[in-house]
């Protein structure tokens, strides 16, 4: 592996990045791993392949990549491991792929998820984005497609928008390979914990729906201390989600979290 | 703090308790507060400035949808599309043919006579595997290479969600999805990337409909096949050479017509039948149009469709190739087992319209196609018992004229009904096994693959026997 | 060939009508065949079963009578089959009929909750209609192992309700209470929401069925009298006996639910035209919903039409700077209130 990053690969010439090396598919050894959401047809393939070199078709279509894509690069000589998650609206509802994307973010525990997203319709991508941050809080929102919004008349103010969602927010046009290095750089630093995400959480719920919440929090994070997304964790057991019912059960939740077994004996930082 | 120790239980007693009184609708207000906050960040953060470039959407979308404009500017893309394909092919597709079946063949042969290789070895390698890889590849592999780059412009450009809309309704009527009318599209190109195609539907019910009609759609190898059989038999029995054209040009048509003729009918049956439980949800995203990165398309089009069925074509065709190899030179009782075949076959052949070397080649020939009409040629030879065509027994050929070629096959026995027969049952067969294996891939089941299988040959079958009958009738009466 | 032409021509055709005959969807031989094999003891008695726990539920009282109506045997066969419940500790003798032992109501608790799910399963993941969800529950919850059923209980998200209102019991055997009462109770002007319409008796939950009501639907009740009841929905008028509408478990429209009574769907919108989605309509659910709803079409979203096709069907909508083509069939199950101007 170590002979791999130094060698000049004919792919290293058109990085977007010098200390860039895209590993293709053969990454076994990876310091970090990172999970690709978005919704379909915003461009995550593009993404993919701009980070991976790999050269999965994409389209003008939504819902291209139908199977689970894994690649690899190796960015300031950390080894990165990226899955490319299918592409979903929403990540709530029962339907295959939003299983297998809510419960790589959750239970497959990447180090950072990087969310990807269409900069001429930001406000329906936002919908998935906000799910994303009630799972995890180590996440990096790239917003597509920016040469697109500009040809539309269309400008996002990326620091309000950071400031807002409480995450790193990277204006990219993956096509173009333009912001692929911020990307890049992002990543890195929430992986490797430089930079801290407060994430935005929910507010608005309905009264009932926020009661019921607040009354199985409150005993979750009594259970498991320091957990991180015990809102989410409560939400997904109000929709009757059988995989997050067995891993309370199992205590699946304390090994993932590092949470030691003593319930109630104060919180972990 | 409350410091009383919880179990797991606990939790889940009370959401399950929690979940009585919050009733079903839950899900419906948590995602009305999400896209409620989603909206009030985007508005935040979003700025729209002119909105030019909006209209320039609007106007290509009446354009591309316009009930007076829409199917006109389809109809003739599709017919574009298909004529570069078809013209566009016959250069480079007799280029690869003069170099690897007129050239490298020869060579491999001489190769092999000097190395001293033992004729059964250099025939079974160099005649039957070599031959038959090299045929499937030089006439697959340029219609390919134009087809699918061309398909992918349009579908980078976002045209295609267009067509499915402008379809749809028709496809509704029979149960199926508007994207069908892609994944059709596609199937002209080739059936089993139509198959894959197929994912683009999301819907279970409408997305099997299309993989299991896809077969109705005359894919590139069977083009060939179409145009020799039309010329020589239907377009012959005109006077005029003129005329003769037209006719046979409006016959292949004919064809690719009742395909579509055939997909629409047996969607209809399956949708009601045997697909009638499946879900069936059905909405279509119309994405903006962008402008189509040309060299980028031409890459991933030629790596992802192109060269990934190619080589699936070219793995099957090779065990196909010893097959028929072996099938004409292993002899039992003074004939080979290929005579043999043909001889039982033969009945139930002339039965439906046809013969037994029709049937033989189309089963041995079921990796591909392309290499129907050589096999039908070569068999043809085997057991007319004609001399001085050909090149041996178990090598695949083709004849330069197609007048060599007439007269080859009517000394085999054809006639007009025969050829006319040949022509249904070249659209109405099994798909080629790429297509199977794909289907196979994409389903993963084994019910839905044999039916994809065994209906159109079902079908075949007996579209060919009623025409048979029918036209035997009518001769005897007069 | 020997044969003649035409010989030939009416075997063929002889040969397609017996597959015809053999394999004719419902009616076929094959089909008409395997339905007689399922008729079997095991399968009675599940059914009794669940009549019994139905009447339990509603505290009405099974007698021999009751059962051989529901089952469709004689009494003589139907006494016989108490019998043999009895024996296998299923069923006691009460006062005035027959009751659940405590074994017995677990056994029809699985019975009920196995039919519950798979109509529920058969409503929003499968494209049968309305009133074939019964019928192949019915065939389904015998073969289901209790794994099985858990499985499905997973797949489909724990569901409280089956498609026709009624609690599905818990995998340990705890059931909602009855919600409701029957539509009959109610008076003229009345708002009601149907809440679950009582399949017991499957000639009159049928007509039920026939007229398209679900739960979930909101009706005004224009006319209540001995011979006849009227409704109103957004679109249609029903009108029902007394014996059937008493059938249908309805509670009163919350007050705060009034003003989502409004009488355009989402099909109505002219190209151009700018609505707010006020709610879906209750035949809209399972997957479809989910789709609506992944679209980010939900209450509250403004929603204009924005391309017709050149037939008219689908048309493309505008939705939050998406254009998204829908069918008219599910647009006319999304409930809109028109704004006036663009927006």
């Amino acid at each position: 592996m170590e002979n791999q990053t130094c060698s000049p690969t004919p792919a290293c010439r058109s990085c977007p990045s010098a200390n860039l090396v895209k590993l293709g598919e053969e990454n076994q050894n990876f310091d970090y791993m990172i999970a690709l959401a978005g919704n379909p047809n915003t461009g995550k393939s593009t993404v993919f392949n701009a980070l991976t070199g790999l050269r999965q078709h994409t389209g003008n279509w939504p819902g291209k990549t139908v199977t689970r894509a894994e690649g690899g690069f190796s960015f300031d000589g950390r080894q990165y491991k990226i899955v490319d998650l299918p592409g979903t609206y929403s990540l709530l509802s029962a339907s295959p792929d939003e299983e297998v994307a809510r419960d790589f973010i959750l239970f497959g525990h990447p180090n950072v998820t990087v969310i990807v997203a269409d900069a001429t319709r930001l406000e329906r991508n936002l919908n998935l984005v906000l799910q994303v941050l009630e799972i995890t809080d180590k996440a990096v929102f790239c917003v597509n497609l920016i040469d697109e919004a500009r040809r539309h008349g269309i400008s996002i103010d990326a620091a309000k928008l950071e400031e807002r969602l409480g995450i790193p927010v990277i204006l990219t046009a993956a096509r173009q390979r333009k912001g692929i290095h911020e990307l890049l750089q992002a990543i890195s630093d929430v992986a490797s914990g430089q930079r801290v995400c407060r994430p935005y959480r929910l507010q608005n719920e309905p009264p009932e729906l926020k009661e019921a919440i607040h009354h199985l929090v409150e005993k979750i994070e009594r259970l498991f201390p320091g957990l991180p997304n015990a809102r989410w964790v409560a939400l997904r057991v109000l929709e009757g989600d059988k995989r997050m019912i067995s891993a309370i059960q199992s205590g699946e939740l304390r090994q993932l979290y590092n949470i030691p077994e003593i319930a109630g004996a104060g919180q972990t930082t | 703090m409350n410091n009383q120790p919880i179990t797991a239980e606990d939790i889940l007693t009370d959401a399950a308790s929690l979940r009585w009184d919050l009733g079903e609708k839950v899900h419906e207000s948590l995602m009305e507060s999400i896209f409620k906050e989603a909206a009030s960040i985007a508005g935040d953060v979003v700025s729209i400035s002119e909105k030019k470039k909006k209209t320039w959407d609007h106007s290509l979308d009446w354009l591309f949808t316009s009930k007076l404009t829409g199917f006109p500017i389809m109809f003739g893309l599709l017919a574009g599309v298909l004529w570069m394909t078809i013209s566009g092919a016959n250069v480079p597709s007799s280029m690869l043919a003069g170099l690897l079946l007129d050239t490298v063949h020869p060579w491999l042969k001489a190769m092999a006579g000097q190395i001293g290789m033992p004729w059964w070895l250099d025939g079974l390698l160099i005649d039957g595997m070599y031959l038959a890889t090299a045929w499937v590849v030089s006439v697959m592999l340029p219609p390919m290479a134009i087809f699918f780059p061309l398909f992918t412009l349009f579908e980078d450009f976002g045209y295609l969600p267009r067509v499915a809309f402008n379809m749809d309704h028709l496809f509704k009527k029979v149960g199926a999805h508007g994207r069908q009318a892609l994944t059709m599209s596609m199937g002209y190109g080739c059936n089993a990337a139509g198959v894959v195609a197929c994912r683009i539907i999301d819907s279970p019910r409408e997305r099997l409909i299309a993989i299991i009609t896809n077969n109705f759609a005359v894919c590139n190898g069977r083009w060939p096949t179409l145009f020799l059989i039309s010329s020589i038999f239907v377009g012959s029995a005109v006077s005029s050479p003129l005329l003769g054209s037209v006719v046979s040009s409006a016959a292949v048509l004919a064809v690719m017509l009742l395909g579509i003729l055939f997909t629409f009918a047996v969607s209809w049956l399956l949708s009601n039948t045997m697909l009638r439980g499946e879900a069936s949800i059905y909405s279509l995203e119309l994405p903006p149009y962008r402008p189509p990165r040309i060299l980028q398309t031409l890459y991933t089009s030629l790596i992802d469709r192109t060269i990934y069925i190619l080589w699936r074509a070219i793995v099957f065709a090779l065990p196909a190739g010893a097959v028929i190899w072996l099938l004409c030179n292993i002899s039992v009782a003074d004939q080979s087992l290929a005579e043999h075949l043909i001889r039982i076959l033969n009945p139930f052949g002339l039965l439906i319209g046809l013969n037994g070397v029709i049937l033989l080649a189309y089963i041995i020939a079921i990796p591909a196609n392309e290499i129907v009409i050589p096999t039908i040629l070569m068999l043809t030879v085997l057991t007319a018992g004609v001399t001085g065509i050909g090149e041996g027994a178990g090598v695949m050929f083709e004849l330069e004229s197609e007048g060599d070629t007439a007269a080859l096959l009517q000394a085999g026995g054809w006639t007009l009904l025969t050829a006319v027969n040949l022509l249904l049952f070249c659209l109405l067969h099994n798909p080629c096994s790429t297509t199977i294996y794909t289907i196979w891939k994409e389903t993963r089941s084994v019910k839905w693959t044999a039916l994809a299988a065994l209906l159109p040959v079902g079908i075949g079958v007996a579209v060919c026997f009623f025409v048979a009958q029918i036209w035997r009738l009518i001769a005897h009466s007069f | 060939m020997t044969m003649h032409p035409g010989i030939l021509l009416a075997i063929g055709l002889g040969v397609i009508a017996i597959l015809c005959i053999l394999f004719w969807p419902r009616r076929g031989l094959v089909n008409l065949w395997r339905s007689l094999h399922l008729n079997t003891r095991r399968t009675r008695i599940e059914h009794a079963l669940k009549h019994m726990f139905n009447n339990e539920y509603i505290q009405q009282k099974t007698t021999v009578k009751s059962l051989s109506v529901k089952l469709s045997i004689s009494q003589r066969h139907t006494a016989s089959l108490l019998a043999r419940m009895e024996s296998r500790g299923l069923v006691k003798k009460t006062r005035d009929g027959y009751g659940l032992t405590e074994e017995g109501n677990a056994y029809a608790l699985r019975i009920v909750r196995a039919h519950r799910l798979w109509e529920r399963y058969l409503a929003d993941e499968t494209g049968l209609r309305g009133d074939e969800w019964h019928r192949y529950a019915e065939r389904l919850e015998h073969s289901t192992s209790p794994e099985q059923v858990e499985a499905l209980a997973d797949q489909l998200g724990q569901p409280l309700y089956d498609p026709h209102g009624a609690p599905i019991p818990s995998a340990d055997g705890v059931i909602g209470p009855p919600m409701g009462q029957p539509a009959t109770a109610f008076a003229t002007g009345d708002l009601i929401v149907v809440t679950r319409i009582d399949k017991e008796q499957e000639h009159l939950y049928s007509q039920i069925a026939a007229e398209g009501i679900v739960p979930g639907m909101q009706l005004r009740i224009l006319e209540m009298s001995p011979q006849r009841i009227r409704f109103s929905s957004q679109q249609n008028e029903y009108v029902l006996a007394p014996v059937v509408a008493s059938r249908l478990m309805a509670i009163p429209l919350p007050a705060e639910k009034t003003e989502e009574i409004c009488n355009d769907t989402l099909s109505s919108l002219k190209i151009g035209e700018t609505g707010k989605v006020v709610r879906f309509s209750p035949n809209c659910r399972g997957a479809e919903r989910r789709r609506l709803m992944d679209l980010g079409i939900i209450p509250g979203t403004l929603i204009r039409a924005d391309l017709n096709s050149p037939f008219g069907d689908p048309k493309a909508y505008f939705v939050r700077e998406t254009s998204i083509a829908l069918r008219n069939k599910l647009a006319d199950l999304i409930y809109i209130e028109k704004m006036k101007g663009a927006a």
